[in-house]
């Protein structure tokens, strides 16, 4: 035996040591050389032809001054087809390349920038859907955002010239911050500057500045343009120097209120009863002499409207008369209706006459 | 219009409808507004209506 298990070398003692002056025994000197033999082949050759036939304990460690390209898979400083196993931290001096797959089971802790390169997605892949980035400080977006994680509430803070997109997919809920200049918030109150709305819904507007509407000619109303309004109800309108047919309110002084008249007739009572003009009437009857009927083409709202008859006299009397609501034959008063009007012009202490004019016009 | 309605009233005369020419109604429906309400009428031209009313509440009404 040469090494007695525990890394000593031990020379056969028999035979040993030799005496000066006696024949050495060829068997003792055979025994040595064998010991010494099998020695030297146990023991690791500096030159690589051994290949060691169990796992090597390096107290001390293992130093090497070989310079060689980092990247290349064949002459490294540490070759092994079985891989490295390293019970404690592994320190990079200067920078580590993994030819495959680089698995960190436990924290990974970057000291300095990570760089993601010529990633095949382009960006870090994170398999778990509720994992992501977390930081506690501030990270620009460029950076992967802050606590840019999905299915959590976060806060993702942008500052700087970034080009930002935020593309958000499925039913979440993103509370945007109350901005005063460059964001619009759906709850608090935002002013737009040069914004176009395309087809916008709009509940109600209410408006406290100028608001300048488009030039349509057909479904907007333009403050300061000419509009038609079709079917429009307008509850308690002031109306200021209304235009209503050919101007009939333009000149109305006063704060009075204005009562317009709602039917008027002008007629000729005489030889073959005829009407000259009239407005709200659909006919005239003649009930005999001075005596007519006033019929309306739309009826009043009631029976208390208010009849004005004029007419011009016999040519011989200036004691002319004119009476409503009565029959001339009787005497009696006819009742008003809704749709008609009776008149009467007379002479006074003589009786009725058909005169040349007659003028009627009715309030309400 | 040249035409006129006709039809008895209650005094025993006879009362003439002028339809206004600005209302816009036919003399027939004229004649169905402002007719009162079971009164036979008839329509006739302008002409055939006396011009001469000296006599106008003696006027009656014949069919």
């Amino acid at each position: 035996m040469s090494y007695n298990g525990s890394g000593t070398f031990q020379i056969n003692t028999t035979g040993q040591p030799v005496v000066a002056g006696t024949v050495i025994s060829s068997t003792a000197f055979n025994a040595l050389t064998a010991d010494l033999a099998t020695g030297l082949s146990t023991a690791i050759t500096k030159d690589g032809q051994t290949a060691t036939t169990a796992r090597i304990p390096f107290a001390a460690g293992i130093n090497s001054t070989l310079v060689t390209d980092s990247t290349n898979s064949t002459t490294g400083s540490i070759l092994t087809a079985g891989g490295v196993g390293i019970a404690k931290a592994l320190n990079v001096g200067t920078s580590a390349t993994i030819g495959t797959t680089l698995g960190v089971t436990g924290v990974a802790t970057f000291s300095a920038q990570p760089i993601f390169s010529t990633l095949t997605a382009s960006k870090p892949v994170f398999t778990d859907a509720s994992k992501g980035f977390v930081s506690t400080g501030t990270l620009a977006p460029d950076q992967g955002g802050t606590g840019v994680a999905n299915n959590v509430a976060s806060t993702l803070t942008i500052s700087g010239n970034f080009a930002t997109t935020l593309t958000v997919a499925g039913a979440y809920n993103y509370t945007l911050p109350a901005a005063s200049g460059t964001l619009a918030n759906l709850a608090s109150a935002q002013t737009l500057t040069n914004k176009t709305l395309t087809a916008p819904v709009i509940s109600s507007i209410v408006n406290t500045g100028t608001l300048t509407l488009p030039t349509s000619t057909d479904t907007l109303v333009g403050k300061a343009t000419t509009d038609t309004l079709t079917n429009k109800t307008l509850t308690s309108p002031t109306l200021t120097t209304p235009n209503i047919d050919s101007a009939q309110f333009a000149t109305v002084s006063g704060t009075a209120p204005i009562y317009p008249c709602r039917a008027w007739v002008n007629f000729n009572g005489t030889g073959t009863v005829a009407i000259r003009g009239s407005g709200n009437v659909s006919s005239l009857t003649d009930n005999g002499v001075g005596d007519y009927t006033v019929n309306f083409t739309t009826a009043m709202s009631d029976i208390n409207y208010s009849v004005n008859t004029t007419c011009s006299s016999n040519g011989t009397s200036n004691f002319i008369t004119t009476t409503v609501f009565t029959n001339s034959t009787t005497g009696a008063n006819v009742a008003p209706t809704t749709s008609a009007a009776r008149i009467n012009t007379g002479v006074y202490a003589v009786g009725t006459f058909d005169p040349t004019y007659v003028n009627v016009s009715v309030f309400r | 219009m040249n035409q006129r309605i006709i039809y008895p009233n209650n005094d025993g005369g006879v009362a003439i409808v002028i339809p206004a020419a600005e209302c816009g109604l036919t003399i027939e429906e004229i004649a169905a507004k402002d007719v009162p309400a079971g009164k036979l009428y008839k329509i006739v031209d302008v002409a055939d209506i006396p011009t001469d009313r000296t006599f106008r509440n003696a006027w009656e009404y014949t069919t």
